[in-house]
């Protein structure tokens, strides 16, 4: 749970840089649309950071079952050749 | 009101016999590989023997690793498992095979783990991710053979070369 808050924190970061960029741009010709723009990219960075770590937290999760099994599909592929040759 | 129930009686009756049909050259192929085993059963034999005198001296070689050695123990345990996951695999493809050939439907998860091995034995490289699938599905059904190490005895040895003998496939 504490790496999918680390990760999230991170892809918050990521959406409000963002948002404060386009809204800056968008505010500094029309300042009420800025803010009203800002206001939403703020509201739909929570929703998207949330998502983007669950995503990431299923590809860590994935890798990591890789690395655990890594010697066990090892021994597997090599059964699995030595099995091959003894049935030609 | 009886002809209104007809067409979909029907429907269902042609959709099932098409799906019967259609499924036949994959029962004829099947039919002939379990003859094939059958006419091979003392190179089944001998490559399930071979796979158990494998795990024999990986256990061996796995015990006589002293703890601190501990990361070669671990890979050790870990090529011993994975030889358990292939026979044990192996096992369920050649009894998957005889069910299919009778022309008996597999569950989903049976499909999958048939299709994928089949893929495999016919040296095709696959994903880790189907690898690990097959890992999955083996060790659901054998988690205590596998957790304890123990390859396929005797008895189970001789029960699936008998089942092989005795399928009936024409």
């Amino acid at each position: 749970m504490l790496t999918k808050l680390f990760w999230c924190f991170i892809y918050f970061i990521k959406y409000i840089i963002v948002g404060l960029i386009i809204s800056g741009i968008v505010g500094a010709f029309f300042p009420p649309a800025g803010a009203i723009l800002g206001v939403i990219m703020l509201i739909g960075a929570f929703g998207a950071s949330w998502k983007d770590a669950g995503e990431k937290m299923a590809v860590i999760a994935h890798n990591r079952l890789v690395k655990e099994s890594e010697f066990e599909i090892e021994g597997f592929d090599q059964a699995l050749r030595q099995t091959l040759r003894s049935m030609r | 009101m009886p002809i209104p129930l007809i067409i979909p009686i029907l429907t269902g009756l042609g959709g099932l016999v098409a799906g019967a049909l259609s499924r036949q050259p994959e029962i004829n192929r099947l039919k002939e590989q379990v003859k094939v085993l059958q006419s091979e059963i003392g190179r089944l034999q001998g490559v399930i023997k071979e796979q158990q005198r494998q795990i024999e001296e990986f256990k061996i070689r796995y015990n006589a690793l002293k703890a601190s050695n501990f990361i070669e123990k671990k890979r050790i345990l870990g090529i011993t498992k994975g030889f358990l996951y292939l026979q044990y695999a192996f096992k369920e493809y050649v009894e998957l095979s005889i069910v299919q050939a009778r022309g008996k439907d597999l569950s989903g998860n049976e499909l999958r783990f048939f299709n994928i091995f089949n893929y495999l034995m016919s040296e095709q490289e696959l994903p880790v991710e189907e690898k690990l699938f097959v890992a999955e599905y083996v060790s659901y059904i054998y988690k205590y053979q596998i957790d304890n190490l123990l390859p396929l005895n005797d008895d189970d040895q001789a029960a699936l070369i008998h089942r092989v003998e005795t399928a009936d496939v024409n």
